[in-house]
């Protein structure tokens, strides 16, 4: 019975749990199904979404072109509405640049870059044509209407004439102070559209202002011929250089002309000052055109040299103009004066001649004292009297060539033999200058003394 | 009496016909002083129209301000390089004349090489700028320059073209 309950309840629980097993598996099956279900609804809604959003991507574009192209004929519109009632410069620029904004915008939204260029370059020509022409002349009119206004309402409009007609013909005179040298176009340009501007102001106020238009005619004409026959900027800087060269060349010649006129003065003048003093013409009239001929070749040096001879010769005939005989006087004054020079060389000569004789007998008298004092030395090596100084040097002089000499004989000839050199030189030096007597170029003539050893040595 | 150098018969300030020869024929120099006033007018002109130094002038003229200012210092400016330059051998009294007529040949290339419009009353300005500095520069005191520009017309400007 156990058995049985235990298989019953065994049972009871496998069937238990076989239910339960397969309800689970039933729930396992059911959600997985569901994950799939709902993974292939995300997925097809995935694939949708992608679907509208390619045809969005696809779609858009066109829509940005259309609204590109609708903002563009609005503000087109616009635009033109503006120029056409007249609205000034300032504002039409500020629409144009408002709209060239917008063209950026629709850039950067999508629209092709080419499409939205095209569109705004052709606007821009139509502006600029517009702003040119029409919107200039817009607001130059509103200028007129507010300046006659406001002459209109400055006491009276007799006093607003007037300043109206100065005005016009100042703007007249600017124009025509308007030179081929002193062309700028734009500023020419702009005097014109000035003078214009006061021409209608004037004009409504009633001024007579058909002569003036009739001159600003001429005034354009010859701008407009200025301009067309302009020359380029550095052509012009050349021309210009060119022509001061020209004109700085032809005022220095006239320095050559000028310099040459003074020269020829200042030539008679010193012609004058010399034939007034008594110079002979001729001479002066060399010397003057000497002068001149140092001024001409710059040689200031030389004219002056020659202004140095001039004044001589006018100081020459000024003395002579005093005294008949200076000429003369000055020959004898020079004779004299070579005299006494010629006699002052000759006693400096004699002065010279007599301090070389003493100087020669000096010398002559010191040497033969040394020619003297040497014979004596030898004598005494010698051990005989001097007037046998030679015999006995012959003796010994024999006695050593035949080798017969004893060794004092030797000695005594050693130490007579730089004495009897000294002798040598000493008496041919005598006789030299002997024999030069009074020549005074000689090196003879100058003081000698004797040095044992080295001879005669001049004095210093 | 002649109370300036520009007269009314002489000239009209807004006129050009004042030029060298003008000039020339009307400064009457003492014939002991003709030579060195020639002189000093030659040199002078050899600065100013001389190749080498011709651009000084031109720099000169190019300079901002009025053309009668421009023309006045830099000739009162040439007359004291000459003067520097003679080592005051130029007598004084030729000083003033010389400077004159070098203004009147500045004149003349200004006018002839159009490089601007010159009127009398430009070179009557140039004189008178001239004239005082170089006065001033000499230490004459100012308030005897139009004492001193007096005895100047009433000695050189004939008669019959002064006021």
């Amino acid at each position: 019975m156990a058995q049985g309950l235990i298989a019953a309840a065994l049972g009871g629980f496998g069937k238990a749990l076989a239910t339960a097993g397969e309800m689970e598996a039933k729930k396992q099956n059911e959600a997985k199904l569901r994950k799939e279900l709902m993974a292939m609804e995300s997925e097809e809604r995935l694939r949708l979404d992608e679907i509208m959003h390619n045809r969005k991507l696809e779609r858009l574009p066109g829509e940005a072109i259309a609204q590109a192209k609708a903002n563009v004929a609005g503000e087109v519109a616009g635009y033109k509405a503006a120029t056409e009632t007249n609205l000034p410069v300032l504002k039409a620029d500020a629409a144009a640049t408002a709209k060239t904004l917008g063209y950026k915008a629709d850039i950067t939204a999508g629209v092709p870059a080419a499409t939205a260029t095209y569109e705004a370059t052709v606007e821009a020509e139509k502006y600029k044509a517009r702003k040119d022409k029409k919107v200039v002349e817009t607001k130059a009119e509103e200028e007129v209407r507010e300046a006659v206004a406001k002459l209109k309402a400055e006491n009276g409009s007799e006093k607003g004439k007037l300043i109206a007609q100065q005005k016009v013909q100042n703007r007249l005179a600017e124009l025509a102070a308007i030179t081929d040298t002193k062309l700028d176009e734009a500023e020419a340009r702009a005097k014109y559209n000035a003078f214009m501007t006061d021409l209608r102001i004037a004009k409504e106020l009633g001024v007579d202002v058909a002569q003036a238009e009739r001159d600003a005619e001429k005034e354009n004409a010859r701008i407009s011929a200025l301009i067309k026959n302009r020359v380029p900027a550095n052509e012009a800087k050349l021309a210009n250089e060119r022509n001061l060269e020209k004109v700085r060349a032809q005022l220095n010649s006239t320095i050559v002309t000028e310099e040459a006129d003074l020269l020829a003065k200042q030539e008679l003048a010193k012609v004058q000052a010399m034939t007034a003093q008594g110079v002979p013409e001729a001479k002066a009239k060399l010397l003057a055109a000497e002068w001149k001929a140092g001024k001409n070749q710059r040689d200031d040096a030389a004219a002056e040299q020659t202004q140095q001879k001039i004044n001589s010769e006018i100081e020459t005939a000024k003395k002579l103009a005093g005294s008949p005989t200076y000429l003369k006087d000055v020959a004898k004054i020079d004779v004299a004066k070579g005299a006494g020079e010629r006699a002052n060389a000759q006693f400096r000569d004699s002065l010279r001649d007599k301090k070389d004789k003493e100087e020669l007998e000096r010398n002559s008298i010191t040497m033969e004292r040394q020619i003297k004092a040497t014979q004596a030395q030898m004598a005494d090596i010698l051990g005989v009297e001097p007037k046998k100084v030679n015999e006995e040097k012959a003796y010994l002089e024999a006695q050593a060539a035949s080798g017969k000499a004893s060794p004092a004989e030797q000695a005594k000839l050693a130490r007579l033999k730089p004495l009897i050199e000294d002798l040598d030189a000493l008496r041919s030096e005598l006789r030299s200058l002997q024999r030069s007597g009074a020549d005074k170029s000689s090196p003879s003539s100058a003081t000698y003394n004797y040095v044992p050893g080295k001879g005669l040595q001049p004095t210093k | 009496m002649a109370n300036g150098l520009i007269q009314e018969k002489m000239a009209r300030p807004e006129g050009d016909d004042i030029d060298t020869e003008t000039i020339k024929k009307n400064i009457k120099m003492p014939p002991e002083l003709q030579e060195a006033y020639e002189r000093v007018v030659i040199a002078g002109m050899k600065v100013m129209f001389s190749k080498e130094s011709h651009k000084l002038m031109l720099d000169e003229l190019q300079k901002e301000g009025p053309l009668g200012q421009k023309l006045g210092m830099g000739i009162a400016g040439l007359m004291l390089l000459l003067i520097k330059e003679s080592n005051g051998t130029i007598p004084p009294e030729v000083i003033i004349p010389a400077g004159i007529n070098l203004i009147t040949r500045a004149a003349d290339f200004i006018r002839k090489s159009k490089l601007e419009k010159i009127t009398n009353a430009d070179i009557g300005d140039a004189m008178e700028v001239m004239i005082t500095t170089l006065l001033q520069k000499f230490g004459v005191e100012p308030e005897k320059l139009a004492q001193m520009l007096d005895q100047f017309s009433n000695e050189n400007i004939p008669a019959e073209m002064g006021a």
